[in-house]
């Protein structure tokens, strides 16, 4: 059997050093955030804020956001979203076929009419039944349409929005009340290069909600939560704005993001086949837009916020998970071409290169790592020196790129008031490691498998327990 | 500890940490049980790694516990020295040196002194701005302007900006031409807080050749300048400047959402480059339109740019003259875009307009018919618009 351990020992050892290589790239991305958040971390003042909300040069914005069922929450979150700080606003809900009264619920609270209100664009959606419009002086715009899913319902907001720049946000996620404005900032400072800009998701669960707007920043309860506020500090304060300092940032968070329409509209809107849609249509954006000679910068905003509720059961999670690596793998897929093609610049080498690397192959052999490891151990194949080396490796690391996390979010956003919510994220960063992270990665795996497979992929249903006071 | 030294801190930990590691392996290197060359290192920056974690863990909860403590400290002076920074800037009472014997104070105080500095105005801020000066605060903002963070100098422009011309002159000058576009956009609202011709003057300047976000920012605080600059530096800078500049120029004058009698856009009007024409349709009704006005909107309605078009169907709409209306009734086609902005404009010339959006939605075009309905059912709800 001397064979089988050589071989067991040199996998083991490859499988080390990727692990070491992998993480290493994720600590390097902290580092180049932390760098990029110091250069480049400006915020509008509240005295700035109001001189650019009486101006009429800040470009206009519509708001979309797709419902799908949400009448527990709809009406306070279109609220909130009325209460964004913006000189030119207005808010465009897209009920998709909603099989529960949400329109109902809209029509009553903000008393709506029947508008005949046209649509500018011509992008092909599913039927639109009705557009509602408020008897009221406020810029609210109901579209009652079939159900077609969410890239659909986005493709249907943008025909009938008619400002320059479009908000894609979730109907249950909370904006911060200047973030609009926050996040506007790249349009302002390069309004011929910037076409799409992406704000940072925080996790709500846990903090106080009062009208639509959190009061109380704290972390959740539940473990399952705290991990994922460390996962979302990680992946949006590390990754994203090293990525967004290269131009090479293949995503904005479908929750919140804001686009150039005229951009998007030539693009043909949304594509409906994938369930990364929000991937997708900023790798397209890129790669259309350096086909055509166009100048494209795709940005990240650290601090315009939008606060979600993440799953606290791991049925939830999981699905969630499913969908967001098959939403990458469609993606790459679709764009295949672009990986490593010096044409399209850092996009070409750093984004999709990374995304290939890491997102892709990253959980495959992670998890081979493991099964190598224990069944190696088992029959006496590898030496424990060995396998406690790969457990270092992954384990200690991941605890490291928690803790950078923190680090970064201390040293930037410094969100989180109370020093127990420092600790207990601390303490979240070091058991994420002992079973979230290997279930997170097990997911992963079975999702790529499913894709492999060409089983059909789901969006599926997150049930939402609604923003209350009762969640401080 | 700053932001600086927690990097600081970082790097010498990794450094001791990867040297004791080096020097370990060069005693025990022949002995090591992990004797594959990437191992090694694998192992080694792991080590590392777990200690600068320990480290930076340890520093983490650490210094907010230590801010934390040090916040309460200072809540519980912050009231009275509030109190008395406010009862100097209002009655002139001076107390507050007994304040100024430890550090702690000291901050407390220049914080409240920032804090009045930016909510009063005229006496009380002179009051305050002078004794900012006294107390050294403002050599201390002055010197903090040459830092190499943008934020510092940022701070310091906007402090300085707030204390009196004579504080500021040496600097703002200076922070017109820093390398960073928030210290400049500082700085030129600073010197419009002084108001000083000069300086608007070269505020103007600078705007037009900045992005569009120091336009919009800088657009309030010009607008109450408008008169003193339409009377030298805009006419100047119309003949002088580049295109980007007029351009630019153009935007600012129509932000000011005023009129501008005095501008005489006569000679931009007959000129036939239709590079800045859609700034210049945006500009129309803000001055005295005379028949060249008409007849550059009605060129420009004919235009084969539909941008071109729509800028000037928006500002037919604001002149909201009959006169247009034939000429309007021709884009009620198959053109969504033009048909819609035709459509509003229509609306927007009085009662002739509606009777011919009237007529279009019972016998126009299927396009036509449903924009005129729209526009009909924004004049009955009082919401017309562009958007």
């Amino acid at each position: 059997m001397s064979w089988v351990s050589t071989v067991f020992h040199d996998v083991e050892d490859l499988l080390i050093v990727y692990v070491l290589a992998i993480n290493t790239v994720y600590f390097l991305l902290m580092l180049i955030g932390y760098f990029a958040l110091r250069k480049n971390h400006h915020q509008f003042t509240p005295k700035e804020l109001d001189l650019l909300l009486k101006s009429p040069l800040v470009p206009s914005v519509s708001v979309l956001t797709p419902a799908y069922c949400e009448s527990a929450t709809i009406a306070e979150s279109v609220r909130s979203m009325l209460r964004l700080r913006h000189p030119k606003l207005e808010v465009i809900v897209i009920n998709d076929g909603s099989s529960d009264d949400t329109l109902a619920v809209l029509i009553k609270e903000f008393r709506l009419y029947r508008s005949s209100r046209v649509p500018m664009g011509e992008i092909t959606t599913s039927a639109v039944r009705a557009v509602y419009e408020s008897q009221d002086s406020v810029p609210l715009i109901v579209i009652d349409k079939a159900n077609g899913g969410k890239a659909d319902a986005l493709n249907c907001g943008i025909n009938y929005a008619r400002h320059d720049l479009f908000a894609a946000l979730d109907a249950d996620s909370i904006i911060e009340r200047d973030a609009l404005l926050q996040i506007s900032r790249p349009f302002l400072e390069r309004p011929e290069e910037t076409v799409a800009v992406g704000g940072i998701v925080r996790v709500a669960n846990g903090c106080t909600v009062e009208h639509g707007s959190i009061t109380q920043i704290r972390v959740p309860n539940k473990w399952l939560a705290q991990f994922q506020v460390i996962e979302y500090l990680r992946a949006f304060l590390g990754g994203r704005v090293a990525f967004s300092h290269a131009n090479a940032l293949l995503i904005i968070s479908g929750a919140f993001g804001l686009f150039r329409r005229e951009a998007v509209v030539a693009l043909g809107g949304y594509r409906t086949d994938t369930v990364g849609e929000d991937m997708e249509l900023v790798i397209r954006l890129h790669r259309t837009r350096r086909e055509q000679n166009l100048p494209c910068r795709v940005e990240f905003v650290a601090n315009p916020v939008c606060w979600t509720e993440v799953p606290e059961d791991w049925r939830t999670l999981r699905r969630q998970r499913m969908r967001w690596q098959r939403g990458c793998l469609e993606c790459l897929s679709l764009h295949r071409d672009l990986i490593a093609n010096s044409r399209f610049g850092a996009v070409g080498w750093i984004g999709m290169v990374y995304a290939f690397a890491c997102e892709v192959c990253g959980p495959v052999i992670e998890l081979l790592g493991y099964l190598t490891t224990i069944v190696g151990l088992l029959f006496g194949w590898i030496t424990p020196t060995h396998a406690f080396l790969f457990a270092v490796v992954s384990i200690l690391f991941g605890l490291l790129l928690s803790i950078a996390s923190l680090i970064l979010e201390e040293l930037t956003m410094r969100k989180y008031p109370d020093v127990r919510d420092i600790l207990r994220l601390i303490l979240a960063g070091l058991f994420e490691n002992f079973g979230y992270r290997q279930m997170t990665m097990i997911w992963r795996v079975e999702a790529i498998f499913s894709a492999v497979l060409k089983k059909k992929a789901s969006w599926g249903r997150m049930e939402r327990r609604g923003f209350s006071k009762a969640d401080a | 500890m700053t932001k600086r030294n927690t990097i600081e801190v970082y790097a010498k930990a990794f450094s001791v940490c990867l040297a004791t590691f080096l020097v370990t392996e060069l005693v025990e290197g022949r002995t090591s049980r992990v004797q594959a060359f990437p191992l090694r290192w694998a192992y080694a920056f792991t080590a590392v790694q777990g200690v600068t974690m320990l480290f930076m863990g340890l520093y983490l909860v650490i210094q907010r516990g230590f801010a934390q403590w040090r916040e309460a400290r200072y809540d519980r002076i912050r009231p009275a020295v509030r109190e008395q920074v406010l009862s100097m800037a209002f009655e002139g009472a001076a107390g507050t040196d007994r304040l100024l014997d430890n550090r702690q104070s000291r901050r407390v105080l220049e914080e409240s002194v920032i804090a009045a500095l930016s909510t009063l105005k005229s006496t009380g801020r002179d009051r305050i701005g002078r004794f900012a000066m006294e107390q050294g605060f403002a050599t201390a903002w002055l010197k903090s302007f040459s830092s190499r963070s943008s934020r510092v100098r940022r701070r310091a422009i906007s402090l300085l900006g707030l204390i009196s011309p004579v504080a500021g002159a040496t600097v703002l000058p200076i922070a017109l031409h820093d390398r960073d576009l928030a210290v400049r956009t500082e700085a030129c609202r600073a010197l419009l807080i002084f108001g000083e011709r000069a300086g608007v003057d070269q505020v103007f300047r600078l705007a037009v050749r900045e992005s569009l976000l120091t336009r919009a920012l800088l657009t309030d605080d010009l607008r109450p300048f408008a008169a003193i600059l339409l009377a030298d530096t805009v006419p100047t800078l119309l003949q002088t400047g580049s295109f980007e500049e007029i351009r630019n120029c153009f935007q600012i004058l129509t932000s000011w959402n005023r009129a501008l009698p005095q501008l005489d856009l006569g000679p931009w009007l007959a000129d036939t480059d239709t590079r800045w024409t859609r700034e210049l349709l945006a500009l129309i009704p803000f001055v005295a339109i005379e028949s060249e006005g008409e007849e550059f909107l009605h060129v420009a309605l004919h235009s084969t740019d539909r941008a071109i078009q729509c800028a000037a169907l928006q500002t037919v709409g604001q002149v909201g003259s009959a006169a247009f209306l034939p000429s309007l009734q021709l884009l009620l086609g198959d053109d969504k875009l033009l048909s819609w902005h035709a459509a509003q404009a229509i609306a927007h010339c009085g009662a002739e307009g509606k009777s011919l959006l009237e007529h279009t939605v019972t016998t126009g075009s299927r396009a036509g018919a449903g924009v005129a309905l729209e526009a009909l059912e924004r004049l009955s709800m009082g919401t017309l618009g562009f958007s």
